[in-house]
């Protein structure tokens, strides 16, 4: 990172010719119209179509291949963070050309942009500046995975006195400095896969002044950094009473909940203060223990450790075989939608990490999670287990873990929260000098990553390698060899296994690549915006082909199959939706089921009566009328990027009384430079990537969990309450009580998704003319208040009778 | 939606000004002697004289055939009137089913529906720009665009619209005034200017020049009054506060000329049936620029809606314009309505009133059983605060009572009358921690 020499041709130095010549300053771009984009101090404007044989200084020789872009309010990216940064030529093959007085020269090369992060992580790259190597870059399979490049800043911690262009900014691009000696009047640059950003080019002899120049653009970044991203950070917040053995140990210890936002001001308040971090949940539940410390003094080399919980009459549980303890890590969130709003600059506590000991200065909280697996077959009861705080000179002290598991078991979730688990979550593996093996455990690892967590893999696209198509037009069949059988297998075992896809259905995303990766030929020309045809031939194909995969689906005993025949098709308008109902009419000739996602006002005209399961998001919208006329057809509504909070995981999903709830961005890893840089545009992976190809959760990840089980709770309240009613106990007052919350919380939620986006919290619920927002204490008493009906209405039904 | 009325505009002349759109040199707006009323009939007569622009493209990349098909055509008339610019559209559409006209309110998301878009460069500069959109009911989006695609919606245009729905499409008038456009600026009377077209069902976006929010794309005109001689006055900034009670607008108006000038500036402010109006003339040295403040009221009770006029010698030079609504007195949140007995709650409140009326006001907290007996009670006074955190203890509460109401009301202190008055009710639960043994 930063500077990099790699090379420095010897120098002879050739003061006459160079003596005087004004330096070369140079920035590239895409052509754009709107002249104030290209404008960054006295530096030039270069764009692909600059060639040098028109006659300038400067310009390319061979473009053999060059792409370029320019910021333009796109929606691909936040705004940039400084004009250096919001534009660049790609430059995968060819060579910038500059007329220079013979003699060395310097050469300042800054190479990267603010585009999602990713352009400059895409190959190897390599600059040769006179036929000699200068930069020469490996971004591989072997090397993509570290600090130098997608896990940029993964190690970072943050502190107090942060640099905050240094943290955020500088990292962006890449720097290089090298000399090259000239000798026909022209400096050839040959670039192969170069981002390139910005380049100064001067006399040797002049190098000295080099310095004053990258002083100058590093103030001008500076600058227009704090004009486009203003920010300050918040005073902090009263202290909380500080105990003698606080002071003794050196810090506080206090409990904070996993929806509470814990930036470097925050302060716990005095009820938050203590030794013990309770938590309670039911047997089978995963439940996280949040807790921080605000160090009082330096703590050097500070580690935590949590011990085994021991429980009522000698239960125990193993701590390190049944939870996770993580290091919480400070990130700004950034932009997590398309529209490149909203970017938040707060630093708060969200990427889990595993971290051993740390320094922590004081007066900045610092803040743990031990994420516990409660054992289904744990005892109901108190649990306690001890937390150790070590500091390089021994044990600095001590905290403890109150569990309180609750007498009742906690079911696996009645149906299947999914993901986009589908090309975000592999192009990143696919790479120069990819290890299909190392390919293959990083999937297996990303999988178990869902099903670790409750989650369902359910939603997937089809592999390469898993059949073929056999024979002619007219004839087409769908066949597989036994190798392409066994690799279908091992992924769809994966799937069920380790992705919980075993308890669901599948939704199988098909309609284009499908085919493309079975060999489909000639090749198939409908596309789901409803442009190009599907011949009769084709068609009577494609049904025989889809039943001959359903039977292979049946015969070795695959979840059932709904084939995802239409994603989002008021994209395209009307014919977008009707290519979707098409293509789910081919499905039901072949006896095969199908599933839409719908996205607007056309869809929820013509979609519904011709798939069986409908999803749906806020634009469709979604109503009390929508949602019955999808079930009076016989069909089930599910719900389809509804939010990603916990209230849209876990109450709002129960309010909309869904069969699935499909999210897709919350598992876009690898869409942006995760840790801790700009560009942060659709910045909305709750889920971050490891050197080893997995995934470590966020705090978000284990909020969206808790809301998931907010749902469950919800679900297993409702059977009890069935129960009781089967048994006539429905007027007893618990069972009552608990009804009567059941049906209060229905009243209150809002069915429709969108009045609680951005965390809205003007959602004024029945019975109150005031908006309690769904703040992360009402979210732990509404947990509670839930819990306690279901043990009250256990009461009933195990002494009712 | 306007009923639905036969279309008079089939005889339209077309004038092939489209052959020169790709030309460098600026057309000439043709002046029309009295502005179209703006009633969405698209009357021959008045529109007389007219640019009439058929050439629109789509745009939609996805919709890869640049051709407009023949159901969805759309004609243009446009010209230059005395009062501002004016714009009529004549668009043909073959489902008429499936035309959407859902935005009603000013700046709402009308681009949405089936809707007509005006791209007006006032300045020449290529990359500032007015960006405004009206449907068939006539609401208009407006935008000021400091730099492409990146909007100001708190700029109004106080531009009339309204559209009329026809037998085979509709037809939509636009006018947007000149004194919003801060011509003064233009020194060559050159405006760039695109317009566009909206359609839902087929995700149409046609474009008569170029694309729809890139300003050098877009085809270059002249209006015959501009600059300084004609606009001597330019507003940088105006700022409205979109709080009820007692409040000032605070424009900054720049003298474009050599001389200084006296202006006559005028406040309208007109909400239901209440209106009021503030007068004040003001000194502008040459080429200098003048902060105003003049004073109003307005109440959470309906749209708001501005007229800020600066007059020269008795003619309007400037006028800037806003409608917004006013926000709710106070807004109360709570951080749950589940304690654990014995736990304090967070009530905030905002006390959305101007500055300079929040001394008038105090708030206060009453917690009552369900009997109505008052169980805590509170008060505090609003002073400087517009937003402010009460932590109400419930320890008071008796053990025996499951649920409480949490009243808020928020009290004029010169008048004594309740201004706002919300109620929560509230569910008391035991603590999961309350039998845990100790340690």
């Amino acid at each position: 990172m930063g500077f990099r020499i790699l090379r420095v041709v010897p120098v002879v130095l050739c003061l006459a010719c160079a003596a005087g010549a004004a330096p070369i300053k140079l920035i590239f771009g895409a052509p754009t119209g709107e002249t104030p984009r290209t404008q960054f101090l006295d530096f030039a404007y270069v764009t692909p179509d600059t060639k040098l044989e028109t006659g300038g200084a400067w310009g390319w020789t061979d473009t053999k291949r060059l792409t370029a872009w320019v910021y333009a309010n796109d929606r691909l990216c936040s705004t940039p963070c400084d004009g250096l940064v919001q534009h660049c030529v790609t430059c995968w093959s060819g060579t910038l050309s500059i007329r220079v007085p013979n003699g060395p020269v310097a050469v300042h090369l800054w190479v990267g942009d603010g585009f999602e992060g990713i352009r400059r992580t895409m190959a190897s790259y390599r600059v040769k500046a006179e036929g000699k190597p200068v930069v020469e870059e490996a971004v591989t399979f072997q090397t993509i995975a570290t600090e130098r490049w997608w896990l940029r800043g993964e190690s970072e911690v943050y502190r107090k006195q942060v640099d905050r262009w240094v943290r955020q900014v500088k990292p962006i691009l890449d720097e290089y400095d090298f000399t090259v000696e000239v000798t026909d009047g022209q400096l050839d640059l040959a670039m192969e896969n170069v981002n390139l950003s910005a380049l100064v080019a001067l006399p040797a002899a002049e190098a000295g002044s080099l310095k004053d120049i990258l002083a100058a653009v590093e103030t001008e970044r500076r600058k227009q950094f704090e004009q486009r991203c203003p920010w300050q950070p918040k005073p902090d917040e009263p202290m909380p009473p500080v105990g003698a053995k606080d002071q003794q140990r050196g810090f506080v210890v206090f409990q904070k909940l996993i929806d509470d936002q814990v930036y470097p001001w925050t302060r716990p308040t005095a009820q938050e203060v203590g030794d013990t971090i309770r938590v309670f949940a039911a047997a089978g539940e995963q439940e996280p223990f949040r807790f921080g410390i605000l160090p009082l003094r330096e703590l050097r080399g500070l580690s935590v450790e949590v011990g085994n919980f021991a429980g009522p009459n000698g239960a125990t549980i193993d701590a390190a075989a049944g939870g996770d303890l993580w290091t919480e890590r400070y990130t700004e969130r950034g932009s997590g939608s398309t529209g490149a709003q909203g970017g938040d600059l707060d630093p708060a506590c969200d990427v889990l990490l595993t971290r051993g000991p740390t320094d922590y200065e004081p007066g900045l909280p610092r803040m743990f999670t031990y994420d516990l697996r409660v054992p289904a077959e744990a005892r109901p009861g108190y649990y306690r287990a001890p937390v150790v705080f070590r500091g390089a000179g021994g044990e600095l002290g001590r905290a403890e873990l109150l569990l309180r598991v609750l007498p009742w078991k906690l079911p696996p979730c009645p149906v299947p929260y999914t993901f986009q688990s589908t090309y975000q979550a592999w192009t990143d593996l696919v790479r120069e000098g990819l290890d299909p093996q190392a390919v293959r455990r990083a999937k297996e690892a990303r999988v178990r990553f869902i099903g670790r967590y409750g989650f369902s893999m359910s939603y997937f696209h089809p592999m390469e390698g898993w059949g073929h198509i056999a024979g002619q037009p007219g004839e087409r069949h769908f066949e597989q060899t036994p190798a392409e059988a066994a690799e279908m297998d091992w992924w769809y075992q994966l799937a069920m296994n380790e992705g919980n896809a075993r308890n669901y259905w599948i939704q199988y995303h098909w309609p284009g690549s499908f085919w493309v990766r079975a060999r489909w030929q000639p090749g198939l020309d409908y596309r789901t915006d409803g442009t190009g045809s599907i011949s009769a031939t084709d068609r009577a194909d494609l049904v025989r082909c889809i039943r001959e995969f359903e039977a292979i689906v049946k015969q070795k005993g695959y979840p059932k199959h709904y084939w995802y025949a239409s994603g989002e098709p008021d994209n395209f308008g009307l014919k977008g939706v009707e290519r979707g109902n098409e293509m789910a009419q081919i499905v039901r000739d072949a006896g095969g089921a199908t599933l839409c996602s719908l996205n607007g006002p056309i869809g929820n005209k013509l979609a519904p009566p011709v798939h069986d399961i409908v999803l749906a998001n806020h634009a469709t919208p979604i109503t009390e009328e929508f949602i019955a006329r999808v079930k009076g057809l016989g069909h089930q509504f599910g719900a389809h990027n509804t939010g990603d909070s916990r209230l849209s995981a876990g109450y709002q999903f129960w309010r909309l009384g869904a069969v699935t709830k499909f999210q897709e961005v919350i598992l876009y890893v690898a869409y942006t430079v995760p840790y801790t840089y700009l560009p942060w545009n659709y910045k909305a992976g709750a889920a971050y990537p490891m050197s080893d190809g997995g995934w470590r959760p966020t705090v978000r990840w284990l909020r969206y969990r808790d809301g998931r089980d907010d749902y469950v709770y919800l679900t297993v309240l409702e059977q009890r309450l069935a129960k009781a009613r089967e048994a006539g106990l429905q007027d007893r007052p618990a069972v009552k009580e608990a009804a009567e919350l059941v049906a209060e919380l229905r009243d209150k939620i809002y069915l429709d998704p969108a009045k609680y986006f951005g965390g809205a919290v003007d959602a004024k619920e029945a019975g109150s003319s005031v908006a309690v927002g769904w703040s992360a204490k009402r979210f732990a008493r509404y947990r509670w208040l839930v819990a306690s009906q279901i043990i009250a209405v256990d009461e009933v039904l195990a002494h009712g009778k | 939606m306007a009923s639905s009325r036969r279309s008079v505009s089939a005889g339209w002349l077309v004038v092939l000004v489209a052959a020169a759109a790709g030309a460098a040199e600026p057309v000439a707006l043709p002046g029309l002697a009295r502005a179209p009323r703006i009633d969405g009939v698209v009357e021959v007569a008045e529109w007389a004289g007219a640019l009439t622009l058929t050439e629109f493209r789509e745009t939609r990349e996805t919709l890869k055939d640049p051709a407009v098909p023949p159901g969805l055509r759309t004609e243009a008339r446009l010209a230059q009137a005395p009062g501002g610019l004016c714009v009529a559209f004549r668009c043909r559409h073959d489902r008429l089913d499936q035309i959407v006209t859902a935005a009603k309110t000013p700046d709402g998301p009308t681009w949405a529906d089936d809707s007509v878009e005006l791209f007006l460069d006032a300045q020449g500069s290529k990359y500032r720009y007015y960006h405004l959109i009206a449907n068939l009911a006539g609401a208009v989006y407006d935008a000021d665009n400091r730099e492409p695609r990146k909007a100001d919606v708190t700029w109004d245009s106080g531009a009339e619209a309204a559209g009329t729905l026809l037998d085979d499409g509709y037809a939509i008038e636009l006018m947007v005034p000149w004194t919003s456009l801060n011509l003064g600026l233009n020194r060559g009377g050159v405006v760039g200017l695109n317009l566009c077209r909206n359609v839902p069902y087929t995700q149409g976006r046609q474009s008569l020049y170029g694309e729809y929010h890139a300003p050098a794309t877009w085809r270059a005109f002249r209006v015959t009054r501009f600059g300084p001689g004609s606009w001597p006055v330019a507003a940088e900034a105006v700022q409205w506060n979109a709080l009820a009670g007692r409040n000032e607008v605070v424009a900054t108006l720049t003298n474009l000329t050599d001389d200084p000038l006296r202006l006559e500036t005028r406040l309208e402010v007109t909400q239901g049936e209440a209106r009021q109006r503030q007068a004040r003339s003001i000194s502008l040295p040459a080429g200098k620029s003048v902060e105003l403040r003049l004073p109003y009221t307005v109440t959470e009770q309906g749209l708001a809606r501005f007229r800020l006029m600066a007059g020269l010698g008795g003619r309007e030079v400037l006028v800037a314009w806003r409608a917004v609504q006013p926000q709710a007195l106070a807004a109360v949140t709570m951080d749950s309505d589940v304690l654990e007995r014995g736990e304090s709650l967070l009530v905030t409140v905002s006390v959305n009133v101007a500055p300079a009326s929040l001394p008038d006001y105090a708030v206060r907290f009453s917690v009552r059983s369900p009997a109505g007996v008052e169980l805590v009670r509170r008060e505090e006074k609003t002073a400087s605060r517009r937003r402010f955190t009460v932590v109400l203890e419930t320890d008071e509460v008796p053990a025996d009572v499951a649920r409480v109401e949490v009243q808020t009301i928020v009290v004029n202190l010169k008048t004594g009358a309740e201004v706002v008055r919300v109620a929560t009710p509230v569910r008391l639960v035991g603590s999961p921690w309350a039998d845990a043994p100790k340690e």
